[in-house]
């Protein structure tokens, strides 16, 4: 049990050091780019469905970034 | 001559130096009100240069030299950092505050105008390339394209389609539209305003394409200036910063995915 926590852990930081520069940047634009779109979104829809679409679209983004770059 | 007469004439001269008095300051206004857009597009360029420099500092810190997309990637931070930065500044000594930022879904109409006026930017692009080509010259190439000769993963170049709608736009469309052309309406037209913050737009732009002779500098400032006006009309006329966001999104993105071709395919479209 241990083990495969300190496995998952280890993997882990092993992934985030392992991220370049290029992609810490990138993550961070769109997270901004996600919450100032929560903010415009949450004016005409509810909360949560605004917030649902902004992390879709930050987690989609994110996953393509890392597939093409 | 009569008394009423001399009356009459005091009356109107009082009146002519009423409208003169009149006259005067209101030219003043408009000279303070375009003297403090033209001051606030220049804050809002400022504020994206001072964000590159913690980056490039920490980047010297660790004697790292970033690659070329991660200098674009520093560059776009700085942008949408600077917005927010600028946005901060101008609520916290104005009486504004978030509700002054003109953001609402488009509806149909708005939608058809996005449509229309992509068509017309993609058009400007079209007239450019054959306004060059009579003339046997060309326009200056903005620094990206010209620093990324051969270094660039073209990859990268389709990463900031999306990018163009989620980050660039959005910065520039805050601070030129609903900041420094909102601020203009207090004393110009909705005409004058969008000319005036389109000039401030197209003279913050000038580092970015300083890459050819004067010539060329001036016709790609020609482009951009083109480009301001439609989408300082849009804002305009929708008073909905979602049009021009989008309208300038979908110009970057035709020319990133333009850019992306002729890195990855060899293609030129124009």
């Amino acid at each position: 049990m241990i083990n495969s926590i300190l496995s998952v852990l280890v993997g882990s930081l092993g992934f985030i050091a392992g991220i370049g520069m290029l992609h810490w940047l990138l993550m961070f634009v769109l997270l901004i780019s996600a919450g100032v779109l929560y903010l415009a979104l949450s004016e005409q829809y509810e909360s949560g469905k605004a917030m649902g679409i902004a992390a879709v679209l930050y987690v989609l983004m994110v996953g393509w970034s890392f597939l093409i770059l | 001559m009569k008394e009423g007469d001399r009356v009459d004439k005091t009356n109107s001269g009082e009146e002519s130096t009423d409208t003169g008095r009149t006259e005067q300051s209101s030219v003043q206004s408009k000279l303070r009100t375009a003297t403090i857009a033209f001051g606030l597009g220049i804050l809002g360029y400022f504020s994206t240069i001072i964000w590159t420099i913690p980056f490039r500092e920490a980047h010297e810190l660790y004697s790292i030299t970033p690659t070329y997309s991660t200098n674009i990637m520093i560059n776009l931070l700085s942008i949408v950092l600077g917005a927010i930065t600028f946005g901060a500044i101008v609520f916290h000594y104005s009486d504004k505050d978030i509700e002054y930022i003109d953001l609402s879904i488009p509806d149909r109409r708005d939608r058809i105008i996005i449509v229309l006026g992509t068509v017309a930017l993609l058009l400007s692009i079209y007239l450019m390339s054959i306004v060059t080509s009579v003339f046997e010259t060309t326009s200056s190439e903005h620094t990206m394209r010209v620093a990324s000769r051969g270094v660039i993963n073209p990859n990268f170049a389709l990463m900031l389609v999306p990018l163009s709608f989620l980050a660039i736009a959005p910065a520039e469309e805050f601070i030129f539209r609903n900041v420094v052309q909102k601020w203009l309406y207090s004393d110009f037209t909705k005409i004058g305003a969008v000319f005036l913050a389109s000039v401030v737009f197209t003279l913050v732009h000038i580092p970015a394409y300083a890459t050819g002779t004067v010539a060329q500098l001036l016709l790609s400032l020609l482009h951009v200036m083109m480009l301001s006006v439609i989408l300082g009309s849009a804002y305009a006329w929708s008073e909905n910063l979602m049009m021009p966001i989008l309208l300038h999104g979908a110009y970057n993105a035709a020319i990133y995915l333009e850019w992306y071709l002729q890195l990855a395919f060899g293609m030129r479209i124009w």
